[in-house]
């Protein structure tokens, strides 16, 4: 791989010994300072040979195959100047981030964002993958939200701070859509092979989402409303945040994409009139502020505005004035902001009418910050001035009309820059009130503009100097940065821009912007989240409040119109209903069932409910007789009647609330619903379907698992999983009485005279008679109707008859032990019987069987013993609670 | 160790852990030590089902589709695996955070009865079986809700219990009537027999009620009616394991109906229906999550939301969108539980979870911030976290078909996402210092510590986990590995 | 024959759904008792149903003329697990109010 990459990790590297060693931080500040701003500078000189060669260098690396997401850098002249700028000022904004915060015990945070977010705009800059790159601009948004938000213990820093994100997030979340759809319709996700390729359609959609996602991180119009918001964040982070990264990852990317993009008819129209709005947005906010934060925030809208308009030029032309003017905006923004630190903290504030004298007090930094400005206005032979030539020239050749607009609100710019040299110039005799400047931030402002100064040099000496970096954007071959052009339409205009400034600084004091409009875009944003948030309170509101009826009902009606819906009533042609068979039977069972369902549904009264619901239930049972189904008439009987025990308990102990719905809509509901299910069974019953399943259950019962009650076989041995997944319900349903309803309380036994002994004595001779019983029931399940679970139930009610008489030692601690053993060796019964045969070398669940001639014994007894034993620790455990609660 | 033995441990363990700790009087470690065990097994089936092996056993060795059959594919292994994590880690946090109430009442083995009910529908090949399973873990749900004590405890508790129980019956009758239709109960055996035949239309309707059933328990709007109002009741620990595990399963379940079973062009449009129920379901839950101010709230609604977009996956249907989905669901599993855990970090941390009296979290408890801006920052989908990953691929997957409406649901719930998360961290974790803090327990820390970085191991080393995701996809798209595992290598008929 | 099992069936659901509808927990609880006594009719009816056939095997019965016993075994099942849930929910109505 090549090396070069490896300085991606080098701020990371020093974020990361920051977060480990904070203490050193803080102790050290100034040094960490000195170390961050030699590591970062020496870093980018490596790059430094990378900008002359010209050579494109990768590196490739495989992450997702199935997503075409892979680690994929390039590098060309031009990025790795670019990466050389984000490194030098990275470096030069740690020194004065360490200088300015030396006392703050979140310096050690601050340095770690930062040095992440130098390596996250690397990132941006050097991806060749688009979605690698969607991955580090993400970051540059995330981790510039946390940096703006450093004093985020103040309300606005928040406020902002969040503005920031969910406008940049939006922007990312856009350019990802627009990453896909251009990769899929160019069937590559490298944006070498992008630019490469040239392609000769382009969908609209992915030009606009992408333009959107880049316009967005650069502050464009109509999204530009927040970079003067984030102004909240530290000194130090608005310096860099405005030079070399976050904003300027926008602009790369549209000057990068500009040469293949701009080919779509949406791409110059589009970027050249946000470009220009963005400008003049600036102006009304920027001409008249008297905060020289915010003025110098308005120039970088103002800056990123032409830069969008080169990019939307994207002419060979325009992308060697992008590549110059993005340089000189980097190298005079970054000192610029910088100083405005240092002047707040020498004059005690940074409003422009109170920085006079500040070049006697201060005089390094304003000398820097007049420099700077006559770079922003473009006085030769600053690299401004280059920019500014090189701006005008190619928007002379796209159109001299917007050549002449462009010149116009440049007027304005410049008539900022003029402000702030005219502000810092003035003398003054009152004596500055604030501290002095450390000498490590003096030194970060000055760097970036002595680098500017070396720019001059550079480009005057005759070496190619970011002829290279140029050319591998987009530019001509071998031209050229030149000063002098002769007498060009270019050279008229700026010098008329800079007159026009001249003149409006000077009539600006009488000029009245109106205040109002400077705050639609943020109102109109406040509006907006506002709106978000009503209504999400009244989805909220339909989600979450609502009766527990009306919410069924909905459901029960949702379900019930797609299964309805399903019915598909035009094949039914090939389905008989079959009319035949003995009905005879339903001519008494079902009025009763149905008189009793009705009396149930619409009883108020408790007994007329247990009666109706008891008698519904035994019908049931007899149908189930009727159908040859005598285990299940069985336990239907015994399980009805053991929860109408429990329900009578219940009921006794509940007060009813007074029912108030209205009667129609319950009624319509439950008919549909009815006769939905009557559809349903008839579709389903008159369906002649092989059942190869219980054929084989039916012929292999007797053979195979010794057992002629196919029902009870199938229950402990072909779907025995089930058996033992329905006493683990049963465990659990115990389990939940405990956990509802409390442990048992030490209560002692009733006192002697409260039960009759008679009772007693009767109830104690029932369980014995019963025992016989229950193992005769139990042992028969396997040939005839019986099994554990029945006979589990009449061992319970023999059990609850002795609780009910109150016999001595059944007290609720006993009853309590007694239950939780039960379950506890049931459950492990069980589970020893699914497990022998694998002691046994045979697979999971399979039947061991002995055999002494016609009596089998194995493993499905042994299990069915455990599905008595927990069916017996569930019954007691709710009879005990059930009794305790009733007396 | 063969798969069929590792299938036997995870159903059994919890088992045992239960039992064990029954004898123990609720004690945790024997629910802890099943717990960490299974997710061992669970891990070795993840390594051993790669590459799209199906594994199955027979259970008492009868042969499917006569009896029951337990099947282990790529998907149910991951599924297994993660939720067995959640399950371990939701333990630890429960020893720490949860009063003696929870003990004496059961908790530990009602936990380990949780996982066993998720374990068997994750492995079982069978309707029916997957019924109980179902029965198995609701009612472990209910028991657990049953023991938090208040007044709106017991009313969310009761809706949660109505409502799923609703589902439950739906889910009966469905198996009833399609066994009643088919004469089987199999998946195999069921998938097979809807190739081969016409008459797919028979069991539509009661597939139209089984999609309900599941609809339910997934929580898709309109059907998510009982999870807002309970969730937030619940204690974090009790929160994380619920809200990673119920309706997830739910999910899995519609996946493996509703992606491998019963897939035909019938009357019942499953899957139109499905696609906009699940953007509703997406609208609607991050709608309702930005309305909320307490960090309970919020992520509850959160779930809805993100249950849409692994619904979404399932409807769209195509290879990039299920193995989109598949691993949208272990992702989310692992992020969800560790945000409510980190609820609960926070509110041992500065006594509430209301983002009107919590802040400045950033500057008392570093530790808590980050471990709560992991996850956070991966549900919201920010690169290069598991989240991200998980979106970009069902953004692909719906931007290949051109399904627009699906692509817009993806990328603005994910903003309102971002959106309710902010309001989270700037509420919370930023702002001035907290006057009373109480520092949290070391081994909590690291519990979600070790989440978070699963959280961003799944992100890094995303090339393997899609590859996976991508093998269990591919399963559930094409099952003849399945059925070959399941029915053998010959169609068995009538013996 | 089947017809009667069938519109049974749909009554049984109709008083369930009417009970569960009510609004108050008894009534939630009594709607639900009813609504899965008829699912595990449903079950039931709609594996086919035959009258004195229980499947009781014997060495020389053909299975053709029995009653299918999975349907049974199913529906046993839900019974009990129905049991099981119905019992705790009785749980949640009695708990004692604090």
């Amino acid at each position: 791989m090549d090396s070069i990459f490896l300085l991606l990790g080098v701020p990371s590297t020093i974020a990361l010994l920051a977060l480990i060693l904070p203490g050193v931080i803080r102790k050290h500040s100034q040094t960490t300072g000195g170390v961050a701003l030699v590591t970062l500078s020496t870093s980018g000189f490596f790059l430094l040979p990378r900008v002359f060669d010209g050579h494109h260098v990768f590196f490739r690396k495989e992450w997702i195959p199935e997503l075409s997401v892979e680690f994929s850098f390039r590098m060309t002249a031009f990025t790795a100047w670019f990466g050389f700028l984000i490194l030098f000022l990275g470096g030069c904004v740690l020194l004065y981030a360490c200088t300015y915060f030396a006392k703050n015990p979140r310096l050690p945070s601050l340095v770690a964002l930062l040095g992440f977010f130098t390596s996250a705009m690397l990132g941006v800059v050097w991806s060749d993958n688009f979605y690698l790159l969607f991955l580090f601009w993400e970051a540059t948004s995330l981790l510039s939200f946390l940096l703006v938000g450093f004093h985020n213990d103040l309300e606005k820093s928040r406020k902002n701070a969040s503005q920031a994100l969910l406008i940049t997030m939006t922007g990312g979340a856009a350019l990802l859509a627009g990453f896909v759809i251009l990769h899929q319709s160019q069937g590559t996700s490298s944006l070498s092979q992008i630019l490469d390729s040239s392609p000769a359609s382009l969908p609209t959609a992915a030009v606009v989402l992408i333009a959107i996602g880049a316009m967005t991180k650069s502050a464009q119009w109509p999204f530009h409303f927040w970079l003067p918001n984030a102004m909240v964040g530290p000194t130090p982070v608005s310096a860099y945040l405005h030079s070399a990264t976050m904003v300027k990852a926008g602009v790369f990317l549209l000057g990068t994409l500009a040469p293949v993009l701009s080919k779509h008819y949406f791409w110059t129209p589009a970027l050249t009139t946000a470009g220009s709005l963005t400008v003049v947005s600036s102006l009304v906010r920027g001409l008249k502020a008297d905060d020289l934060k915010t003025v110098l925030a308005c120039t970088t809208l103002a800056a990123l505005g032409f830069l969008t308009i080169l990019a939307g030029i994207g002419t060979p032309a325009a992308l060697q004035a992008f590549v110059i003017f993005l340089t000189a905006h980097a190298l005079y923004k970054a000192p610029l902001f910088l100083a405005a630190g240092n002047l707040e903290k020498q004059m005690g504030s940074r409003r422009l009418p109170k920085l006079a004298g500040a070049l006697q007090a201060i005089p390094v930094t304003s000398f820097v910050v007049i420099i700077s400005s006559l770079s922003l206005i473009g006085v030769a032979p600053l690299p401004g001035f280059i920019g500014k030539e090189y701006l005008l020239k190619a928007a002379w050749a796209h159109s001299p009309v917007f050549a002449i607009l462009v010149a116009l609100v440049a007027a304005g710019v410049l008539a900022m820059g003029f402000r702030i040299i005219f502000a810092v110039s003035r003398k003054s005799n009152v004596p500055s009130t604030g501290n002095r400047v450390p000498l490590g931030m003096t030194l970060a402002t000055a760097l970036p503009a002595a680098l500017s100064l070396f720019t001059v040099v550079a480009l005057a000496l005759p070496i190619d100097f970011l002829t290279d970096a140029a050319q591998s954007l987009g530019a001509k071959p071998n031209t050229e940065y030149e000063f002098w052009h002769g007498w060009t339409p270019a050279l008229f205009m700026s010098l008329g821009a800079i007159a026009l400034s001249l003149g409006l600084v000077r009539v600006l004091p009488r000029i009245v912007i109106p205040t109002s409009t400077k705050l639609t875009f943020d109102a109109a944003f406040d509006v907006l989240i506002a709106g978000l948030r009503s209504v999400a309170d009244s989805v909220a509101g339909l989600l979450q409040n609502g009766k527990l009826v009306s919410h069924l009902a909905l459901m029960l009606a949702f379900v019930g119109a797609s299964s309805f819906l399903a019915l598909d009533v035009q094949y039914w042609d090939h389905l008989e209903v079959n009319w035949s068979g003995d009905s005879f039977v339903f001519i008494g069972l079902t009025p009763l069932l149905i008189i009793a369902a009705i009396i149930a549904a619409r009883s108020e009264s408790t007994v007329a409910l247990l009666v109706s619901l008891g008698f519904v239930g035994f019908i049931i049972a007899l149908l189930f007789l009727w159908f040859s189904a005598p285990d299940l008439a069985l336990t239907q009987l015994m399980a009805e009647t053991l929860i109408l025990f429990l329900l009578a308990g219940a009921l006794a102990k509940v007060k009813r609330a007074e029912v108030s719905e209205p009667g129609l809509f319950r009624f319509v509901v439950a008919i549909l619903a009815g006769v939905l299910v009557t559809a349903l069974i008839l579709k389903s019953m008159t369906l002649e379907w092989d059942h190869p399943v219980s054929d084989f259950h039916l012929r292999q019962s007797k053979p195979a698992a010794f057992g002629a009650n196919v029902v009870n076989v199938i229950l402990v041995d072909f779907r025995a999983l089930d058996t033992f997944g329905e006493i683990i319900v049963l465990a659990i349903a115990a389990m939940g009485a405990n956990a509802a309803l409390g442990a048992a309380r030490k209560r002692a036994p009733l006192p002697d005279a409260e039960y009759s002994s008679l009772l007693t004595t009767g109830s104690q001779l029932l369980l014995y008679f019963l025992v016989p019983a229950i193992l005769w029931i139990f042992w028969r399940g396997h040939n005839a109707p019986g099994g554990g679970f029945i006979a589990a139930l009449l061992a319970a009610a023999g059990i609850g008859m002795n609780i009910l008489a109150s016999r001595p030692k059944y007290t609720p601690p006993f009853l309590r032990k007694a239950s939780h053993w039960c379950l506890i060796i049931g459950i492990s019964i069980a589970t020893i019987a699914t497990i022998l045969p694998l002691a046994a070398g045979r697979p999971f669940f399979t039947g061991l069987w002995v055999h002494f001639d016609s009596l089998h014994l194995g493993t499905p007894l042994i299990f069915d013993l455990g599905v008595f034993l927990t069916v017996l620790g569930f019954c007691m455990t709710y009879l005990r609670h059930f009794h305790q609660r009733s007396i | 160790m063969t798969p069929q033995i590792l299938i036997i441990a995870c159903l059994l363990l919890p088992v045992v852990g239960a039992v064990t700790s029954m004898t123990m009087r609720g004690h945790y470690a024997p629910a802890l030590v099943a717990g960490i065990i299974s997710f061992a097994a669970s891990i070795i089936l993840v390594v051993q089902t790669a590459g799209g092996h199906v594994f199955a056993l027979h259970v008492g060795n009868w042969p499917a589709p006569y009896g029951v059959v337990l099947v282990v594919d790529g998907f149910a292994a991951l599924m297994l695996a993660v939720c067995q994590l959640v399950l371990v880690a939701s333990i630890i946090f429960a020893t720490k955070t949860l009063s003696a109430r929870f003990r004496r009442r059961h908790l530990y083995p009602l936990l380990c009865t949780l996982g066993l009910g998720a374990n068997g529908a994750f492995l079982t090949g069978d309707l029916f079986n997957l019924y109980v399973w179902f029965e198995v873990l609701l009612l472990s749900s209910f028991a657990i809700m049953a023991i938090v004590p208040g007044k709106e405890a017991r009313k969310a508790t009761w809706r949660y219990v109505v409502i799923n129980l609703i589902a439950s019956l739906l889910f009966l009758i469905a198996a009833g009537l399609i066994y009643g239709k088919t004469g089987t109960l199999n998946f195999a055996d069921l998938h097979r027999l809807f190739q081969k035949t016409e008459k797919s239309f028979l069991i539509e309707s009661s597939s139209a009620l089984l999609f309900g059933a599941f609809g339910i328990k997934a929580a898709l709007i309109p059907l998510a009616f009982w999870l807002p109002r309970s969730y937030p009741q619940l204690p974090p620990a009790i929160s994380a394991l619920f809200a990673a595990l119920l309706t997830k399963i739910g999910l899995y379940a519609l996946y493996r109906i509703f992606g491998m079973v019963f897939v035909f062009d019938g009357a019942f449009p499953h899957q139109q229906l499905l696609f906009w129920l699940a953007i509703i379901t997406m609208m609607g839950g991050v709608l309702g999550a930005v309305a909320q101010n307490d960090m309970r709230r919020i992520l509850s609604f959160h779930i809805i939301s993100q249950v849409g977009y692994m619904a979404l996956a399932l409807a769209i249907y195509s290879p990039l969108a299920i193995s989109a989905g598949v691993f949208y669901l272990i992702h989310h599993i692992v992020v969800k539980g560790n945000l409510f855990l980190v609820t609960g970090l926070v509110e041992g941390h500065a006594g509430s979870s209301d983002l009107k009296k919590v802040y400045g979290i950033v500057r008392s408890s570093p530790i808590i911030a980050a471990l709560f801006a992991v996850p956070a920052l991966s549900l919201a989908g920010l690169p290069p976290l598991s989240g991200f990953f998980a979106k970009f691929a069902l953004l692909k997957g719906s931007l290949e078909l051109h399904q627009w409406a699906a692509a817009v649901a993806i990328i603005s719930v994910g903003l309102l996402t971002i959106f309710s998360m902010l309001k989270i961290w700037s509420a919370a974790f930023w702002g001035d210092d907290l006057p009373e803090t109480e520092p949290q327990p070391k081994v909590l820390l690291a519990t979600s510590g070790a989440l978070a970085a699963v959280t961003i191991l799944l992100g890094l080393a995303s090339g393997l986990f899609f590859r996976l995701a991508n093998d269990a996809a591919h399963t559930l798209l094409d099952p003849s590995a399945y059925i070959r595992a399941v029915l053998g290598p010959t169609n068995p008929t009538l013996p | 024959m089947e017809f009667f099992v069938a519109v049974t069936i749909g009554i049984l659901v109709a008083a369930g759904i009417y009970r569960l509808l009510g609004g108050c927990k008894v009534d939630i609880i009594i709607g639900l008792i009813l609504l899965s006594q008829a699912a595990n009719l449903i079950i039931l009816a709609s594996g086919g149903l035959k009258h004195n056939a229980s499947a009781l095997m014997d060495e020389n019965t053909d299975p053709a003329t029995l009653a299918d016993p999975l349907p049974q075994a199913l529906v046993l099942t839900a019974i009990v697990i129905g049991f099981g849930i119905l019992a705790f929910l009785l749980t949640l109505l009695i708990r004692p109010s604090k």
